[in-house]
């Protein structure tokens, strides 16, 4: 259906029942299972040139997933063919690429649609979306822009002088060439160690700034045989069996985030073997070695990065940063000349960009409505913002596990309020701020008892402005699809008023209970 | 469902920021029956649930069975283990003895309110035992890798446990091994984890007392007093105590629920998560699935 604008008579604006914001995981998925449920009227806006989120943006050298494929895809598309345990960013990228292809999904999204705004119209109950390729309104907004989607550069100072080559690694430089250069990488994290040991193969010198170390356990890394790639598609149930065990492996993991001893000491004794059979003793090692409890930050899977330090062309360098100047960084121990430097130095996710660009009726952000850092009504709604569905948002994060878990969670919660939504014929949903506040004290009832909080670290899974965890799920991820993952109308207004018994009862009749 | 907790749960971590110590080895209390002092593991936190009591199996010990388990039980919920005490000398160890002993430790941990009973192995026949002879005490009761009676292929296996146990240990852990965990599983394991997977078993050979019990363990004909809601998890790939048994519990009690989960003898070690959120969530809510429905397991 479309309007055309009373203001600007040239330009016309879309209207759309359902628009998605990204196409990454979690925007494609929802809109997979859409197409898959005959619902069409949706439309997909997508910032950059292509689908694929995360795994279209981060091309550094060395990029891979660090959760196993059979489990990192899509539950309802699984792929016999991964060639190996931990695909590669090119790999996962197709196999995203295929799926909105295969799944008729590419004819919904528009392109180069970078979402300026979208704000309310309490009037039409409809939002109204401005991007950067034109103007859209929807019944239903649905965020998918990720947790790790916009880089953070490190606030260094003089930073924006340094003259040469600078990139974040989410915006590498394809036409940079290492060979032979003074590289500085700055940052350890998952991103950071997975380029240090590329750089370091042709690098003239190459520099790695740490602030802290990551624990690092060993990647338990093989290629799939034909024979096995085949029996997975000849029998599927053998893939959904291995995704099975990849992922209660990985719940198993959680109670390591809750300080539980025995667990503890077993992820400990193997990340610590792991540093002291690749690195000799000495000082180099007690650098590498970190001073927080494990899991305060992501615990890290690499069999390169350790023994790269051991090349007469890589530096540690654990001083800390002064200053950036045209061509060097001055540290606490001197000044080192670089050729170029690299950003691994992460993502916003606390603050999350894409909150800033979204409004009430009364003009305010959801950014500055989060007046403690980041809270959603079962993860996914907030006070204030009527038929809106936050993916990826406050507390859906991991610290063990498969994110996709997560979005196909928060897929069939948001069917389940459209599907609500059609049989009762109402127009608005909305989470009271009451509701609202109950989930998130709960959340962060759990949270205390969490390594996050109490390990004695700094990482991105904390709102260092409020000392909140905010990024993650303190709990398993069963609780996650238990308690977020299905949809219930019960704590909403539904066309302002609240779910009384007569308002359920219709719903049920109508075949909306799930 | 979430767990409002009423007074604050004993924090994991001390104000230094050090954990507490590995669970289930000292233990909290004692509960006195018979003139002994039965060890208990009580968590000690206050909620307004229904407080879990943890049966163990053959393996004789409460950490034996649930040292992954209890600790992820203890985030939500009061939890109460204890290791059976075995009659002196070799002594030959009955059923209501067994029983005896689960009594005093479901009265201490009842003085809230029924518990949630869970036994594992020999210790859900021992809680079906019990949840048959005094139901007001049982809000729930969970048969995991249960059985009701001992049949020839469970002899097979006791007897030849028997005939390594006094002949050959270093066979018998090997036996261990392989019936207690899924092919899978031991497939599976990294090289550190392996070694220490078969010292581990080589180490705790299970108590011959409790082996000895479960060669004539019958409880057939008490099942159907059973007036508790239940829930009986089979394991998949059980070469211990096989799949028909949990079918045979789950026919035998009439408030039963059933739930399978992908996994070898061992759950508790295998799956450990996913033993425990199905146990949390179950006692939780015991009428959540009716009575005869076949949960489905929700895969990844």
């Amino acid at each position: 259906m479309q309007q055309t604008s009373t203001t600007a008579p040239q330009s016309t604006t879309r209207h759309a029942k359902i628009a998605i914001i990204g196409s990454g995981f979690a925007g494609l998925g929802l809109a997979i299972q859409l197409r898959r449920r005959g619902e069409h009227d949706f439309i997909v806006l997508e910032r950059a040139g292509d689908v694929g989120g995360t795994w279209r943006d981060n091309i550094y050298p060395g990029a891979a997933c660090d959760i196993q494929s059979h489990l990192y895809s899509f539950s309802f598309r699984p792929n016999p063919d991964w060639s190996r345990v931990y695909a590669t960013q090119p790999e996962i990228h197709a196999y995203l690429k295929e799926a909105s292809i295969d799944e008729g999904v590419q004819p919904h999204i528009t392109f180069d649609a970078e979402l300026l705004s979208c704000t309310w119209q309490a009037g039409a109950a409809h939002w109204a979306l401005n991007t950067s390729a034109g103007s859209f309104t929807a019944d239903f907004v649905v965020t998918a822009a990720g947790h790790l989607s916009d880089p953070k550069l490190p606030s260094i100072p003089g930073l924006e002088k340094f003259e040469r080559p600078m990139f974040h690694s989410a915006q590498w430089d394809q036409s940079f060439e290492p060979e032979g250069k003074r590289i500085g990488v700055i940052g350890s994290g998952a991103s950071g160690i997975q380029i240090v040991p590329e750089l370091a193969k042709t690098a003239g010198k190459l520099t790695v700034f740490q602030r802290s170390a990551p624990y690092i356990i060993p990647r338990v890394d093989h290629e799939y045989t034909t024979a096995q790639k085949s029996m997975f598609r000849r029998m599927p149930e053998t893939a959904q069996a291995l995704r099975d065990e990849l992922f209660w492996g990985n719940e198993a993991r959680f109670p390591q985030r809750r300080g539980i001893a025995d667990f503890i000491a077993k992820i400990e004794t193997t990340a610590l073997d792991h540093l002291a059979a690749q690195v000799p003793e000495g000082e180099l090692r007690d650098n590498l070695t970190p001073d927080y409890m494990i899991g305060c930050k992501r615990i890290l899977i690499s069999n390169d990065y350790y023994p790269t330090f051991l090349r007469d062309n890589v530096a540690l360098e654990t001083s800390g940063i002064v200053e950036v100047r045209e061509r060097s960084i001055i540290t606490n121990d001197g000044e080192i000349e670089l050729d170029a430097l690299v950003l691994g130095t992460g993502f916003e996710a606390a603050d999350l960009p894409i909150t800033h660009r979204i409004f009430n009726e009364n003009g305010r952000s959801m950014a500055e409505s989060w007046t403690s850092g980041g809270a959603a009504y079962a993860c996914s709604t907030v006070a204030g913002y009527p038929n809106l569905f936050i993916m990826n948002g406050p507390n859906s994060g991991l610290g063990a596990g498969s994110i996709i878990y997560v979005v196909e969670s928060q897929i069939q919660y948001i069917l389940g309020a459209l599907e609500f939504m059609d049989s009762t014929g109402a127009s608005t949903i909305e989470i009271p701020q009451q509701a609202q506040d109950k989930f998130v004290a709960a959340i962060d009832e759990r949270a205390a008892d969490t390594v996050w909080l109490n390990g004695g670290c700094y990482s991105w899974y904390v709102d260092h402005r409020y000392g909140r965890l905010t990024t993650v799920w303190p709990d398993f991820m069963t609780r996650f699809r238990r308690e977020s993952g299905r949809f219930k109308p019960d704590e909403y207004l539904v066309d302002g008023k609240s779910m009384d018994g007569t308002r359920r009862l219709e719903s049920v009749s109508a075949g909306a209970a799930t | 469902m979430v767990t409002r907790l009423t007074e604050p749960r004993q924090n994991a971590w001390h104000a230094d920021g050090t954990l507490h110590k590995p669970l289930l080895i000292e233990p909290t209390g004692h509960v006195e029956q018979a003139g002994r002092l039965i060890p208990i593991y009580d968590s000690g936190n206050e909620t307004s649930t229904a407080t879990i009591v943890l049966v163990h199996g053959s393996s004789g010990t409460a950490r034996g069975s649930f040292w992954a388990v209890y600790p992820i039980l203890t985030f939500t919920r009061r939890v109460v283990a204890f290791d059976l005490q075995l009659p002196a000398d070799d002594a030959e160890l009955t059923l209501a003895d067994a029983v005896a002993q689960l009594r005093a430790v479901v009265d201490h941990a009842s003085a809230g309110g029924a518990v949630a009973l869970v036994g594992y192995s020999f210790g859900a026949v021992v809680a079906a035992a019990h949840a048959s002879e005094r139901p007001t005490t049982v809000a729930s009761l969970s048969l995991v890798a249960g059985w009701s009676k001992t049949d020839r292929h469970q002899l097979l296996r006791n007897n030849l446990w028997q005939r390594l146990h006094d002949a050959d240990p270093e066979a018998l852990s090997r036996l261990t091994l392989l019936m207690a965990y899924s092919a899978g599983y031991l497939v599976g394991r990294n090289e550190r984890d392996w070694r220490e997977l078969q010292q581990a078993v080589a180490a705790r050979p299970y108590p011959a007392q409790i082996m000895r019990l479960n060669r004539d363990i019958d409880i057939e004909s008490g099942l159907g007093r059973i007036d508790v809601p239940t829930l009986v998890i089979g394991c998949r790939h059980d070469d211990m105590v096989p799949l028909h048994h949990s079918h045979m519990l789950f026919g035998a009690i009439s408030d039963a629920r059933y739930l399978e989960i992908e996994s070898g003898h061992a759950v508790s070690v295998e799956r450990p998560a996913e033993l425990a959120v199905a146990v949390d969530d179950f006692s939780l809510d015991p009428h959540e699935h009716p009575a005869g429905t076949i949960i489905r397991n929700d895969h990844a």
